[in-house]
C-alpha cells in the first residue's frame, strides 16, 4: 500500500455517506435472512475485533431483527478463520470478521494459507488501525529518528513487533539505516505493551492499543506505520517519511464465502456501515475511542483496496527475498 | 521364575512396562518421522536475517524428553525391589474394558442422536411435502432446534445411569427427562444467541 | 496512583458497580450477589458426594461466560463465583465426613476420624460447628497471606525478571509440579511432558499448523477447556461411574444419626482448637503457596502434627474436636495461598486455580501475571484494581461463610441421599453442553471426550492429571518465552544461562526431581 490510504479512505467515506443516503430514502425490496446469520470472529474473545463484531451484532439484533450469532475461531492471526469461513455456505447467512492482513500480507507469506483472494465476498471495513511504533517516555526519545541515532552509535535495541511483517519492516529499517535491532515477535498488542511498560524491550509496534498511555504521557509514538500521521502524535515521522515506503496499518473487515448474491453483500454492508457510522452506537464509540473514528469501506472499492494490499505485500516480499 | 530381575515386576506392573516401550518407541517414531514430514519449519530457522526458534523445536525437545523419561522409567520399574511397588499402583483390568466398552456405545449412540436426529426429521418433513426449508436455516427455530439435543442428551444420561445400574428403571428414564429439560432451560430461556449442539457456528 | 488507591478502587468496583436491587438504601452489586449464590452453591456440592469444587468450577465456568459475556466487566461476577465455590466447597466438604463417615473428597478424609465418632456420640452438630469454624479460619488466614504477599511476588518478580528468567521459572515450576504431584516422579514427568507435546499439536507460529495431519479442526490446537475438562473432569467422571459399576450390588446403609447431649460450640472449646487452627493454617498456607501440593497432604499433615502436639481425653480419633479443627484448617488453608503464583506469576498450583487462570483467559481486561501489581504513576492500573476486587470478593465470601456458611452447611446433610450414579451422567451431559455452547462445534465435544478417556486411564495407571493439565496450560507460554528470550538476546543459544537467576531456576528444576526421584516413599 503506497501512502493511498488517505485518498482511498475518503473516497470510501464518501462512497459510504452515499450507499447510506439512497438506502435510506429508496423504498426496494430488502435482503432479508432466512435464518440465523453465523458471524464467525478471527481473534480470540475479549480483544478489538471481538468487541467490535459482538457489539456490531448486538445492534444489528435490534434494528433489523437478524439473528446473528457470533463464536469466536481464532489462531494465526485470522488465518484459521478464514479457512473456515472459505468453505462455509454462501447464502448470506456466513460471515466472519479479521483485519485485510488476512487476506494480503499473511495470506502471501503463509507457504499453506489454504485460501486465496477469490475465495471471499469482501463485505465491509469498520475502522482502521492506528499504527505506531511505541517506547516509552523515559526513553528520552522524541521521534524514531532519536532511535536510530542512537542505534547507529553501536547500540542494539530489543524491539517487539505483532506479525511477521513487523519483523520484515524491521529489516527494512536495519538495511536502510545500517543499524541492528533484535526484533522479537509477540502474539497481540497487550503483550507488547506490557514487554514495554516491564522493560522487556525498548520499543515496539502498537495498533491502537497504546492510544491512552501516549494521551497520558507516559509513552511516545515514535513514528506512524500508516501512510499519513497519527491523529494523536502529529509530530512522529510516518515510515514513509523515513524512506521505507510502506504502509502497514490495516482495516478491521467483515468478509463471507465467496459468491453470496448480490443484495446479501449489499444489505450487510449497508447495515454494517449504519450501525459503524451512528455515533450513538456503542461500537460507533468503540473505535472512536481506540481507533480514532469508523472507516468504512464496501463494494468495488473495497476490492480494489484488497487488490492494492496484495500489490504491496507482494512488493515487500519480493524485496526480502 | 520369581527369581529373575524380570518377571515379578512385569507382573506386578504390566502397564507401566508396556507404556515405557509404547512412549519410546512413540517418541522414536515422532522424532523421525511424525515431526519432519508435519512441521513446516526447523528447529532453528534463519529467515531473513533473523535467527529464530521454529516450530520444529518444542515437539523435538519434548520427543526426546519422552524418550529419556520413559526409558527410565521402563528399567525402574524393572529393576527397582518389589517392596517399592506401591508407585506402580494399577487398577486396570478386563472388567474395566468391559465397562469402558459399554460406555462408549451408549454415549456414542447418545451423540450420533444429537448430531444428526434433528437434519433427519427435517428431511424427513420435507420429503414427505412439509416445505420447511433446511435445517440449517431452522437451526435456531423451535422445535427442530431440540430435537436433536433432547433425544441424543436423554439416551446419554439414560444410557450411562442403565450400564451403571445394570438396569433398566422408570425412575432413572424419569431422572435422565427431567435433566435434559432442564439443561436444556437453563440454556434456552436467559440466552437467545446460543444455540445448543448441534446447531453451532462453525 | 498509589497502592491504596487501587485498593480502594477494588473495593468500590466489588460493591458499586452494576448494582441490582438495595437493600434499606443499600445497592447490592451483580459481583456480591455472585460471590453469595458461589458460596451457597459451593457448600452445597460439597455436601454432595461425587461432585466436589472443582467439577462445579468446571461446569459454572462457561455457563458463567454464557451469562456475562467477555468483556472485562464480568471479571468480578465470575471471579466472584468461583471464589464463592471454592470457599463453599471446603466448608461443605466436612458435612458426609461427619455426619456418614463418607469423605467426599480425599480432603476430608482426616475428618472422618473424629467427626464421625462424635456424631455416634450425638454430637453432630458440635462437630459441624468445630468444622466450620476452623475451615472459615483457616482460609481467612490464607488469605490474608495471598493479599499480602502476592503483590511483593509481583513486584519483585517484575523488577528482576526478563524473559529467559520467565521461561526458567515455568520450568522450575512444571518440574516441581510432576516431582511432587502423585507418587513416582518419573510417571509424574511424563505425564507432564505429555501435556507439553500434546499443547503443541497444531499450535506455531508456521502456516502449517504442526503435527495436525492436515486437519483443519486441528488448525488452532485442541482447545484449551476441551483438554483441561476432559482430563479433570470427565476422567474422573468415568473412573466413578466404573467403581459404581463394580459396586453396585453393595448397598450402603445411611446411619439414623439421634441427636444429644452438648451440640454447641462454647468459648471454652475455641479456647481449645485455636493453637491447632494456628499450626494448621500455617502449614496448609505454606503448601498452598507451592504449585502441584494440594490440599489433601495439608489435611494429612495438620492432622498428623495435632495429633503430636494433642495431650487429654478424648485422644485423636476418639472424638476430639482438636482433630476435626486441625484437618479442617489445614485443607483450608491452601485455597487462599494457592492463587498467590497464579496472581502473582500467572502459573497455576492446583486445580481451583487452573479454573481462576482459564477464567481470565476466556474473559479479557485481566491476565494474572507480574504485571498485575504494576504501579503506574498518575495512572490507574486497571489489572490491580480487578486483582484487589478479587481480594475483596474474597474477604467478602469469608464473612458471608463466618455468618451464614455454618447455618447452610447444617443444613446440606440431605444431600448425602443424591444417587451419584444418577447425578455424573448429568454432570457429564452439562459439561459437554457446556463445551459446545463456549467452542461452537462438536469437534472441541469429541476432542473432550478423548481427554476424558487420557484422564481415565492416566488415574487408572496412577499418572498425574494435575501435572498433565497445568504443563498443557503453560506449554505455550514456555514456547513463547523461549522464542522471546532466544530473539531478544540476538539469537543466544545458552539464553537459559545467561543471569545468574536463570541458572539458579534451571538448577534447582534438576535437583527437585533428584531430590525426589530419591526420596519418593519418604513423601507418601
Amino acid at each position: 500500500m503506497f501512502a493511498l490510504t488517505n485518498t482511498t479512505t475518503r473516497l470510501a467515506v464518501a462512497g459510504l455517506a452515499a450507499a447510506a443516503f439512497m438506502t435510506t430514502f429508496t423504498a426496494q425490496a430488502e435482503w432479508k435472512p432466512k435464518g440465523p446469520i453465523s458471524v464467525v470472529i478471527g481473534f480470540a474473545a475479549g480483544g478489538g475485533t471481538d468487541t467490535q463484531a459482538r457489539l456490531i451484532s448486538a445492534e444489528l439484533k435490534k434494528r433489523k431483527g437478524w439473528n446473528m450469532i457470533p463464536s469466536n475461531l481464532s489462531g494465526r492471526g485470522g488465518v484459521v478463520m478464514a479457512r473456515k469461513l472459505k468453505s462455509m455456505p454462501n447464502d448470506g447467512l456466513s460471515i466472519g470478521m479479521a483485519v485485510t492482513e488476512v487476506f494480503g500480507y499473511n495470506m502471501l507469506a503463509s507457504k499453506k494459507s489454504g485460501y486465496k483472494t477469490s475465495d471471499f465476498t469482501y463485505i465491509a471495513t469498520t475502522t482502521s488501525s492506528q499504527m505506531g511504533i511505541v517506547a516509552n517516555t523515559s526513553k528520552g526519545w522524541k521521534t524514531f529518528k532519536d532511535v536510530i541515532a542512537a542505534a547507529k552509535k553501536g547500540k542494539v535495541f530489543k524491539f517487539a513487533g505483532m506479525s511477521a511483517k513487523h519483523a520484515d519492516i524491521n529489516f527494512l529499517i536495519e538495511q536502510k539505516y545500517g543499524v541492528k535491532f533484535n526484533t522479537v515477535v509477540l502474539r497481540g498488542g497487550r503483550k507488547v505493551m506490557n514487554a514495554i511498560i516491564a522493560g522487556d524491550v525498548d520499543l515496539g509496534y502498537g495498533a491502537g492499543i497504546q492510544a491512552k498511555a501516549v494521551m497520558s504521557g507516559k509513552m511516545v509514538n515514535l513514528a506512524s506505520g500508516l501512510g499519513e500521521r497519527l491523529r494523536i502524535s502529529p509530530n512522529a515521522p510516518t515510515l514513509v517519511e523515513m524512506g521505507i515506503p510502506y504502509d502497514i496499518g490495516a482495516k478491521f473487515i467483515f468478509v463471507a464465502p465467496a459468491g453470496i448474491p448480490a443484495d446479501a453483500r449489499k444489505a450487510l454492508a449497508d447495515a454494517i456501515g449504519e450501525v459503524i457510522n451512528d455515533p450513538s452506537t456503542k461500537a460507533s464509540k468503540f473505535v472512536s475511542k481506540r481507533y480514532g473514528g469508523p472507516d468504512v469501506v464496501t463494494g468495488k472499492k473495497l476490492d480494489a483496496y484488497i487488490a492494492n494490499e496484495i500489490k504491496a505485500a507482494k512488493v515487500l516480499m519480493k524485496l526480502m527475498k | 521364575m520369581t527369581t529373575g530381575p524380570f518377571s515379578p515386576k512385569m507382573q506386578k506392573a504390566p502397564w507401566t512396562v508396556g507404556l515405557a516401550i509404547f512412549f519410546s518407541l512413540a517418541s522414536l517414531l515422532t522424532l523421525f518421522v511424525w515431526i519432519p514430514l508435519d512441521i513446516e519449519t526447523g528447529v532453528i530457522e534463519t529467515f531473513r536475517r533473523r535467527v529464530t526458534i521454529g516450530d520444529a523445536m518444542a515437539p523435538t525437545i519434548m520427543a526426546v524428553a519422552i524418550l529419556v523419561v520413559s526409558v527410565v522409567m521402563g528399567i525402574l520399574t524393572v529393576f527397582e525391589p518389589a517392596e517399592n511397588s506401591s508407585d506402580v499402583k494399577e487398577d486396570l483390568d478386563k472388567q474395566s474394558f468391559v465397562f469402558l466398552a459399554r460406555l462408549v456405545i451408549v454415549v456414542s449412540i447418545g451423540l450420533v442422536l444429537m448430531v444428526y436426529l434433528g437434519p433427519m426429521v427435517v428431511d424427513l418433513i420435507n420429503t414427505l411435502g412439509g416445505e420447511i426449508g433446511s435445517y440449517r436455516n431452522l437451526r435456531a427455530t423451535y422445535p427442530y432446534k431440540l430435537i436433536g439435543y433432547v433425544f441424543g442428551g436423554f439416551v446419554l444420561i439414560f444410557g450411562i445411569i442403565s450400564v451403571v445400574e445394570n438396569r433398566f428403571s422408570m425412575n432413572g428414564a424419569l431422572v435422565s427427562i427431567i435433566a435434559v429439560v432442564v439443561i436444556t432451560m437453563l440454556y434456552e430461556l436467559p440466552f437467545d444467541n446460543l444455540l445448543l449442539p448441534p446447531n453451532g457456528a462453525n | 496512583m498509589g497502592l491504596l488507591d487501587h485498593i480502594w478502587l477494588g473495593i468500590v468496583t466489588v460493591f458499586t458497580v452494576d448494582p441490582v436491587f438495595s437493600i434499606a438504601g443499600l445497592p447490592i452489586s451483580m459481583t456480591i450477589i455472585m460471590v453469595f449464590l458461589g458460596l451457597i452453591f459451593g457448600i452445597f456440592v460439597g455436601a454432595t458426594p461425587g461432585i466436589g469444587g472443582p467439577v462445579a468450577m468446571a461446569i459454572s465456568l462457561p455457563i458463567l461466560i454464557s451469562i456475562f459475556g467477555f468483556k472485562a466487566d464480568a471479571l468480578l461476577p465470575v471471579l466472584g463465583f468461583l471464589v464463592g465455590i471454592m470457599k463453599g466447597s471446603t466448608v461443605g466438604g466436612a458435612v458426609p465426613a461427619i455426619l456418614f463417615n463418607t469423605p467426599g473428597t480425599p480432603d476430608s478424609l482426616m475428618t472422618t476420624l473424629d467427626g464421625y465418632p462424635l456424631t455416634k456420640k450425638g454430637q453432630p452438630g458440635k462437630a459441624l460447628r468445630v468444622a466450620h469454624f476452623s475451615s472459615v479460619s483457616g482460609d481467612t488466614i490464607s488469605d490474608i497471606v495471598l493479599i499480602t504477599g502476592a503483590p511483593f511476588l509481583a513486584i519483585i518478580v517484575e523488577r528482576f525478571l526478563d524473559f529467559p528468567e520467565k521461561a526458567a521459572l515455568i520450568i522450575l515450576s512444571l518440574a516441581f509440579v510432576s516431582a511432587v504431584v502423585g507418587s513416582n516422579v518419573w510417571k509424574g514427568l511424563l505425564a507432564a511432558l505429555l501435556g507439553l507435546f500434546m499443547a503443541y499439536i497444531g499450535t506455531g507460529e508456521d502456516g502449517h499448523p504442526r503435527l495436525s495431519m492436515g486437519s483443519d479442526n486441528l488448525a488452532n490446537g485442541f482447545p484449551l477447556i476441551s483438554a483441561v475438562l476432559g482430563v479433570l473432569i470427565l476422567g474422573e467422571v468415568f473412573k466413578s461411574l466404573e467403581d459404581m459399576w463394580r459396586e453396585m450390588r453393595e448397598t450402603s446403609t445411611i446411619t439414623k444419626v439421634e441427636v444429644k447431649g452438648d451440640n454447641k460450640l462454647h468459648l471454652s472449646d475455641i479456647r481449645k482448637i485455636l493453637p491447632f487452627i494456628g499450626i494448621s493454617a500455617s502449614i496448609g498456607t505454606m503448601i498452598g503457596a507451592l504449585p502441584g501440593i494440594g490440599s489433601t497432604l495439608a489435611a494429612t499433615l495438620g492432622y498428623a502434627t495435632g495429633r503430636k502436639i494433642h495431650k487429654g481425653s478424648p485422644a485423636f480419633g476418639e472424638g476430639a474436636i482438636e482433630g476435626i479443627a486441625a484437618t479442617e484448617a489445614a485443607n483450608s488453608a491452601v485455597a487462599g495461598a494457592n492463587l498467590i503464583p497464579v496472581l502473582s506469576l500467572g502459573i497455576p498450583g492446583n486445580i481451583s486455580a487452573v479454573f481462576i487462570l482459564l477464567a481470565t483467559e476466556s474473559i479479557g481486561g485481566f491476565v494474572p501475571g507480574p504485571q498485575v501489581f504494576r504501579l503506574v504513576p498518575d495512572q490507574i492500573n486497571q489489572e490491580m484494581v480487578y486483582a484487589f476486587g478479587l481480594f475483596t470478593a474474597m474477604i467478602f465470601a469469608n464473612g458471608l461463610n463466618w455468618t451464614f456458611g455454618g447455618v447452610f452447611m447444617r443444613w446440606m446433610g440431605v444431600m448425602i441421599k443424591i444417587p451419584k450414579q444418577r447425578l455424573l451422567p448429568i454432570v457429564l451431559l452439562l459439561t459437554l453442553t457446556a463445551i459446545y455452547v463456549q467452542q461452537t462445534n462438536m469437534f472441541a465435544v469429541y476432542v473432550t471426550l478423548g481427554f476424558g478417556f487420557l484422564g481415565y486411564f492416566m488415574r487408572k495407571l496412577n499418572f498425574s492429571v494435575l501435572a498433565f493439565v497445568i504443563a498443557y496450560i503453560l506449554a505455550n507460554n514456555l514456547e513463547e518465552s523461549m522464542r522471546q528470550a532466544f530473539a531478544v538476546t540476538g539469537a543466544d543459544p545458552w539464553f537459559l544461562f545467561a543471569s545468574p537467576t536463570s541458572i539458579i531456576f534451571v538448577v534447582i528444576s534438576i535437583l527437585v526431581v533428584i531430590f525426589f526421584a530419591r526420596n519418593q516413599k519418604d513423601l507418601n
